[in-house]
């Protein structure tokens, strides 16, 4: 259907296309980044969208591409933090195999190689901290004076 | 410099048409292109290390 709209593309083409969606966590090291003044480290969070064809009923050949962030903490003085982001983008080449195979369940190893990726990174605005601590502070008092 | 990502997919069918399922892998290899702020590469800023576990939720269809 979508073949003979978008003719003279082949039906084979879409017949064998596949379409993912992923919410992706990846877990990479911080050692760099501690170095640097850098806390409250997480894994990375990203999205992932998978498009690939069936080379034959085993085998599927295609293109992941997705991007990946993490928010970091950056100490400027004694009363200020500023919100760092850290974020990369990829494209792989894919390609999987299936191994295992039962009625609407199945199992398949991939390979994903490089073909191009970036990094950078983003700032926020300085907030500071002693606001926080000075309103803290008056609560615990009023806390006190109260009881 | 080369980088790859390997690992297993766990995929189950709900009908024909959708899929849902889960990968679980390993990333080897370091970022190093850099972009700042108006996206041109910063050829001095240092390289992002990503080997690490990756673990992907994901739904699709297959036409």
């Amino acid at each position: 259907m979508v073949a003979d709209i978008l003719y003279p593309m082949p039906p084979s083409l879409f017949t064998t296309l596949s379409v993912r969606y992923g919410w992706s966590v990846h877990q990479a090291p911080s050692t760099g980044l501690y170095t640097v003044g850098l806390t409250d480290i997480g894994g990375y969070y990203g999205d992932q969208i998978l498009v690939k064809w069936s080379l034959n009923p085993k085998m599927d050949i295609g293109v992941d591409i997705g991007l990946g962030a993490r928010y970091v903490q950056k100490t400027l003085g004694s009363s200020r933090v500023e919100s760092q982001e850290i974020s990369y983008r990829y494209i792989h080449a894919y390609v999987d195999y299936l191994l295992v195979k039962d009625l609407n369940f199945e199992l398949r190893g991939f390979v994903g190689a490089k073909t191009w990726m970036a990094y950078s990174t983003k700032s926020s605005t300085p907030k500071q901290v002693a606001t926080i601590y000075i309103i803290a502070e008056r609560e615990l008092c009023l806390a006190i004076v109260m009881g | 410099m080369f980088s790859y990502r390997y690992g297993l997919e766990a995929l189950y069918k709900i009908n024909p048409v959708w899929v849902a399922g889960i990968q679980v892998s390993q990333f080897n290899g370091n970022v190093d292109e850099f972009l700042d702020h108006a996206e041109v590469v910063d050829e001095d800023a240092p390289e992002l290390n990503l080997d690490g576990a990756w673990v992907s939720v994901f739904t699709g269809i297959d036409f």
